[in-house]
């Protein structure tokens, strides 16, 4: 799909040795003054407003297979830049090609909806992906296992505290065996005991198979131990690119 | 825009498993937690019936407009459709913001978030047929060949309130006042529809060729022409153009609401 300026790729073409690659990819927001003014806006074309770079004149290439960190300080974008790679939101301008199934976990709340069960959004959600529902009832004992909610599994979800939250998310993201796995800081919640076991059960999916990792973070522990390239951004535009221990020094020097 | 048209058509057949997959649970949350459940989706449209039957017949004394069939049957056929049309008007021209997981947390198209909203609410309205066909039966209305056209005045109105969804959803996700402006517009396109009245038994003609320009009145009077007062509904062109007309403008408003304002809706939720 493409919004006037900008162009997005999106295959599943898993076998692609190029996963993810941005050229001159620029994300705007538009900042209006209060909600009248964006309505006029609606009406009227030539509104002012006030615009804001999320993500500027951004290039990279990631080769599948790949495990990079995205760093940089709160609201540097990269969240900006991983939305939309999973194609939820779209760049302003510049070209974005994906190649291979993503499944991403943006937040905590992992995109499920509260009214219904655990299970009923597990079901749900599976059926997004693609799976059948045999697939899905396969996974679920798996998930739950993992995620070890236990019978709050037939709850409603805003029955949940956030930890247990994430950690359905995670579960499922993962267990989905994705070609693309994206993490936006997902793994800073929920206790430790169930940090170890997110970042085993991470290891075990770089190292396996041919899966290309998307990570942020702020913990440089985890950085370090997952990824090999870092990238580092920074009021939206990439100020470093290469092997991770030198990212971790670039970005620990920049903040310091 | 053509690209946008395609996208639309191709994305509602993609996801077709899933548009009745997120039907059926867009049902299951609307009678959750009730015991009664499934009931209330009957209850509330049948005291709205008895209501108005009550009011006009009873009180007012103007139970005669019906023209043969009885006045209830009469009542029933109009009032029916309105359920489904209220929950569109209101509900269905904001399904963005009912379903913000959907928009900004994984992938999915947007415009099938209206296809399967509209499909839940159309699967409550057949429901409601139910009722209509045993008042039918136990009131001894006749059944005629017209009512052939029921099933396809149906499908009709599905598919108008879709566009609807599709053509209002981005505004009302990008402005609030939009969509109150809506929540304001609902009471009037009933009552100044062919619900409660025959719009042909008006006297002043602008006034028909105005009320005829509501889709309210189109599909009220549809079903009527079907179920009730037997007659093909092209057989009144007057009836007929200006909701064609109608619903041409909010195709051509879909697609470019969702051209312009689509992208920007994750954006803005």
């Amino acid at each position: 799909m493409s919004s006037r300026g900008a162009t997005v790729i999106q295959t599943n073409d898993g076998d692609n040795p190029i996963a993810v690659r941005f050229s001159d990819v620029t994300k705007t927001y538009r900042l209006y003054k209060n909600d009248r003014v964006r309505l006029l806006s609606a009406i009227w074309p030539k509104t002012k407003y006030e615009k804001v770079h999320a993500n500027s004149g951004l290039s990279f290439t990631i080769n599948r297979g790949e495990s990079v960190a995205f760093l940089g300080s709160n609201g540097a974008g990269k969240s900006t830049a991983l939305k939309i790679t999973t194609g939820v939101t779209y760049p302003t301008s510049g070209t974005v090609e994906v190649n291979g199934r993503i499944s991403a976990l943006l937040d905590l709340s992992a995109g499920f909806d509260p009214q219904l069960t655990g299970r009923e959004n597990l079901m749900l959600r599976g059926l997004l992906w693609g799976l059948n529902t045999q697939e899905i009832i396969d996974l679920l004992p798996e998930i739950t296992d993992f995620a070890n909610i236990g019978q709050y599994i037939d709850q409603p979800m805003r029955t949940y505290s956030s930890g247990m939250r994430a950690r359905l998310g995670f579960a499922f993201a993962s267990a989905l065996r994705p070609e693309i796995l994206i993490l936006d800081e997902v793994l800073a919640v929920g206790d430790r005991r169930f940090s170890e076991k997110s970042l085993a059960r991470m290891k075990e999916i770089i190292e396996g198979d041919n899966v290309t990792l998307l990570f942020v973070t702020h913990s440089m522990h985890a950085a370090e131990q997952f990824c090999k390239r870092a990238i580092v951004i920074d009021h939206g535009k990439l100020l470093f690119d290469g092997p991770i221990a030198e990212g971790i020094e670039f970005y620990t020097n920049s903040t310091n | 825009m053509g690209r946008t048209l395609r996208d639309i058509f191709r994305d509602n057949w993609v996801w077709r498993t899933q548009i009745w997959q997120l039907a059926k649970t867009e049902l299951q949350k609307q009678v959750r937690g009730a015991a009664l459940g499934w009931v209330w989706l009957l209850i509330t449209p049948a005291v709205y019936v008895f209501v108005f039957w009550f009011a006009i017949s009873v009180g007012l004394r103007k139970g005669d407009i019906s023209g043969g069939v009885p006045f209830i049957v009469w009542l029933t056929v109009g009032l029916m459709p309105w359920f489904f049309m209220q929950n569109m008007l209101t509900s269905g021209s904001n399904v963005y913001t009912r379903y913000t997981y959907l928009v900004n947390r994984l992938r999915f198209p947007i415009p099938v978030i209206s296809s399967f909203f509209a499909a839940a609410n159309f699967l409550i309205f057949l429901l409601t047929q139910i009722i209509v066909l045993i008042l039918i039966v136990l009131m001894k209305s006749p059944i005629t060949i017209y009512a052939l056209q029921a099933p396809i005045i149906a499908i009709v109105m599905y598919l108008f309130w879709t566009t609807w969804s599709m053509a209002t959803s981005p505004l009302s996700a990008i402005s609030r006042d939009f969509h109150n402006l809506i929540k304001a517009m609902s009471m009037p396109l009933f009552w100044l529809s062919g619900i409660i009245f025959n719009v042909t038994d008006i006297a002043i003609p602008w006034v028909q060729w105005v009320l005829a320009f509501n889709p309210v009145t189109f599909f009220a009077t549809s079903f009527r022409a079907a179920l009730c007062d037997q007659y093909w509904v092209w057989d009144k062109p007057q009836m007929l153009w200006p909701f064609v007309a109608v619903f041409t403008l909010m195709f051509i408003l879909a697609i470019r609401v969702q051209y312009r304002l689509g992208p920007e809706v994750a954006d803005v939720l």
